[in-house]
């Protein structure tokens, strides 16, 4: 009697032996032991992204109707886009609406964690022969979409500062930063001083001449004079726009900073007179008769780049947009 | 019966680890995919795994999820701070691993945020577009109210108030994701412990998705080889083992019974040759003489005898009326000097009687015939034989002395038989011809007309033979003989 009872019991330890060696470790979680913070989107997301951008801007230069462009524009580009597609509308002529190519050739993508996020990009060349645009692309929120949230013409021949390739990532730079020669902010303002002073600004020696500064100042005496022959005034002022500042370190630690200003331009003539607003101005104006005064109200973006702390490089612009967002008349 | 008991076991237990090993194998073969699924769980309509779980098994995973009737499944692959911001303060099922081969383990989000903060506020008098905005205590207190037309549409009056679960589908940070009525299906590659699943159930719903991950495997099965081959060798080694003690062993028995019966039937045939017992076991039976045998004889006439029994005994009581094979096999073995013999022997003597054996063996008045001459054959061809081995029977001085029957035996004992003259002899075979046997011849002549006992053993001429050998063999003593020599003799 022991003896298969012992047997039966070799047996079956043998056999759960066997059974528990057919039955493999239970894996365990293993995390990459990389801590580096990766970048906010791949070059293919992005290149998703920036397709469903030019689908909302093809569709809203098809329908001119602004109300589609909420899904995938944001910020100066919405307001932008949104003018250019009211004027297009008042006009009838959508060739004056920008050309915005959604295909890039180079872009830049932070590697963040937090929100809002913003990855700046460099278009193909437009067909209209135009210079690149450098578009900035922006998630304010997780449960939002990347929209695009400005879009700036390059200066023919400007060089754009090196950065971080986009599989690395690069960081974003708050607006108060102070590892550069001028934080972003500063800069805005500087250069809204710029423009608004010309070269009579105590910050003209800090920035180069540029297309848009020097455009400026000739429109500025342009109307300036042309306002003195009818005894009338004219104002031009470049207003940054609190909280539209979007930075990206470049490869050799400064910024490239983008920035929304708002323009305001009256021009006021002498009693009586009558200041006729142009075509875009007027489809701003609703319709309402010219008097003696027009204020043209302006989005204006900027690209700045700013050197990083200590550097010799000059402060540079690189590009801007600058479109009628509204007119009015008194 | 212990070899058995050895033999089968070994053969049993080959088998079944053979068989244990190749149902290793296959039976109990281990399948090639994981399947590991999160069950069901309504704490929340959102499910993330943690960073790595996705790989836990293998970089390729199949994602599946199924949801309850009605509700859009969504499954989206991101960084894991993409889906946490995307989760953001939303209760989410969150799935740290695996608590068995079946089984995902599951941190369910604490349930107190929106369970609680959504009913409370279901319309919101004014500010329906704040949700978030508890400050109307009337709110709660009737959720009934007729709602204003301000009231978003997930607040229908009059109803429990339904939260459309969030929806993940169509997030720019996702780098894949599927979207599925009911269930969803999403393959990956987890080649990034940072990227994780975040999976949800759109619709008027509060149940998590129920989450499969299924893994390829790579199935190892490390028994399959050395069960079998241990299992093969075990059987092997039964079977070898079985061969040798049932099958070759019986028989290598026989041979060895038979050479026993042989050479003791060969003494038997002489026992004169064998006046006394060798170191052999079976001359152990002997040393006692037959002073056993008449002690066996009473004992065994006492039941039921054979034929066979019976005549034995009378040859042992033939045997012990006679005064030759009384003398011979009565003499104590110590009185046999051993090492006294062997000097006594001229050397050229002893040399021969090796190769001239045969001759010596037969008995009495024939005794130059050799065994493989027929009776009757003896006086014509002995001569000659006699003369090719340089046998000459008339030498022996008293061939009709008992004492001279064994010279061996006679030269040591030569001071207790001063007739004996042997040594005078310089071959002395034809004195080992025992003489005073007539009893044996009838049985051993007849009987074994083949038996090599002529055969060369030498120790039967020059000394105590090998074996010893009795005068006599006694049956009921030899447990060993076959039954087959048995009814030989009973023939």
């Amino acid at each position: 009697m022991k003896r298969p009872l012992r047997r039966a019991a070799v047996l079956a330890s043998a056999g759960a032996l066997l059974l528990s060696a057919c039955a493999p470790e239970l894996p365990t979680v293993t995390v990459d032991a990389e801590t580096v913070v990766a970048p906010v989107v791949s070059p293919s997301q992005n290149e998703e992204i920036h397709a469903s951008i030019a689908e909302v801007l093809a569709a809203g230069t098809e329908t001119l109707d602004p109300a589609v462009l909420a899904p995938r524009l944001t910020g100066p580009a919405l307001a932008l886009r949104t003018a250019e597609l009211t004027v297009a509308a008042a006009t009838g002529v959508k060739d004056a609406i920008t050309e915005v190519p959604m295909a890039v050739q180079s872009e830049v993508i932070p590697a963040t964690d937090t929100w809002p996020r913003w990855t700046f990009a460099v278009s193909e060349r437009p067909q209209n022969l135009q210079t690149e645009r450098l578009l900035v692309t922006e998630q304010a929120a997780p449960r939002e979409q990347y929209k695009l949230w400005g879009w700036l013409r390059l200066f023919p021949g400007v060089t754009l500062p090196a950065f971080p390739s986009a599989a690395i990532g690069t960081e974003e730079i708050a607006p108060d930063d102070a590892s550069l020669v001028l934080s972003p902010v500063d800069a805005v303002a500087h250069y809204a001083d710029v423009l608004n002073s010309g070269d009579a600004s105590a910050f003209a020696a800090e920035f180069a001449a540029d297309p848009l500064r020097d455009q400026m100042n000739a429109r500025r005496a342009d109307r300036t004079a042309l306002a003195a022959t009818g005894a009338g005034t004219y104002t031009l002022v470049f207003t940054p726009t609190e909280g539209a500042v979007r930075s990206l370190r470049t490869a050799e630690g400064g910024a490239l900073v983008i920035a929304q200003l708002t323009s305001s331009e009256t021009l006021a003539g002498e009693p009586g007179a009558v200041i006729n607003p142009t075509a875009t101005e007027s489809a701003f104006t609703a319709g309402a008769a010219p008097s003696n005064s027009l204020t043209v109200g302006r989005t204006a973006l900027v690209g700045i780049y700013v050197p990083a702390a200590g550097s010799t490089e000059p402060i540079s612009v690189v590009g801007s947009e600058l479109l009628t967002t509204s007119a009015s008349v008194p | 019966m212990l070899q058995k008991i050895v033999t089968v076991a070994l053969v049993l237990t080959g088998l079944v680890l053979a068989g244990l090993g190749v149902a290793s194998g296959t039976v109990w073969r281990p399948s090639d995919t994981v399947t590991l699924s999160s069950g069901e769980h309504d704490s929340a309509t959102l499910l993330m795994t943690e960073p790595g779980v996705l790989g836990l098994v293998d970089e390729s995973v199949t994602i599946g999820a199924s949801g309850p009737e009605g509700a859009t499944v969504v499954l989206a692959i991101g960084r894991a701070s993409d889906v946490q911001g995307w989760i953001g303060a939303d209760p989410a099922v969150v799935v740290t691993g695996a608590t068995d081969w079946e089984t995902l383990s599951v941190d369910e989000p604490v349930p107190a945020e929106t369970d609680t903060a959504a009913p409370t506020d279901p319309a919101p008098p004014e500010d329906a577009t704040e949700p978030a905005a508890p400050a109307e205590p009337a709110a709660p207190a009737d959720p009934a109210v007729p709602a204003d037309p301000a009231v978003p549409e997930d607040a229908a009056p009059g109803e429990v108030p339904v939260v459309v679960s969030p929806d993940p589908a169509g997030s720019d940070m996702w780098m894949v994701e599927a979207v599925g009525e009911g269930s969803a299906e999403l393959e990956w590659s987890a080649s990034s412990s940072d990227q994780v699943l975040l999976a949800a159930t759109v619709g008027e719903t509060t149940q998590a998705p129920v989450v499969t991950l299924t893994w390829p495997r790579e199935v190892t099965t490390p028994w399959v080889l050395p069960g079998v081959a241990l299992g093969g060798l075990l059987v092997l080694v039964g079977v070898v083992l079985g061969y040798l003690w049932f099958v070759a062993g019986p028989r290598r028995d026989k041979r060895r019974t038979g050479a026993a019966s042989t050479s003791r039937t060969a003494r038997a045939a002489s026992p004169a040759a064998d006046g006394s017992p060798g170191s052999s076991s079976s001359a152990l039976h002997d040393a006692n003489g037959a002073g056993r045998d008449a002690d066996l004889a009473p004992a065994a006439s006492a039941s039921g005898l054979t034929r066979r029994e019976l005549r034995e005994q009378a040859e042992r009581a033939h045997l012990q009326q006679d005064p030759d094979v009384q003398q011979a096999t009565s003499k104590p073995r110590r009185s046999w000097p051993w090492t006294g013999a062997i000097p006594a022997v001229s050397p050229r003597g002893e040399g021969r009687p090796k190769t001239a054996a045969v001759p010596v063996v037969p008995t009495e008045p024939e005794a130059h015939r050799p065994g493989w001459l027929s009776e009757g054959t003896a006086s014509a061809s002995g001569s000659g034989w006699r003369q090719a081995w340089g046998v000459r029977p008339g030498s022996a001085a008293d061939a009709a002395d008992p004492t001279a029957a064994n010279p061996a035996v006679a030269f040591p004992t030569a001071g207790e038989n001063p007739g004996g003259q042997a040594p005078r002899v310089l071959d002395p075979r034809p004195a080992t011809q025992p003489h005073g046997l007539p009893p044996a011849r009838p049985e051993t002549t007849p009987r074994d007309p083949h038996e090599p006992w002529p055969a060369p053993d030498p120790g039967r001429v020059q000394g105590p033979p090998p074996r010893g050998g009795g005068v006599r063999r006694r049956p009921p003593v030899q447990p060993d003989r076959t039954p087959a020599e048995n009814h030989e003799e009973d023939r």
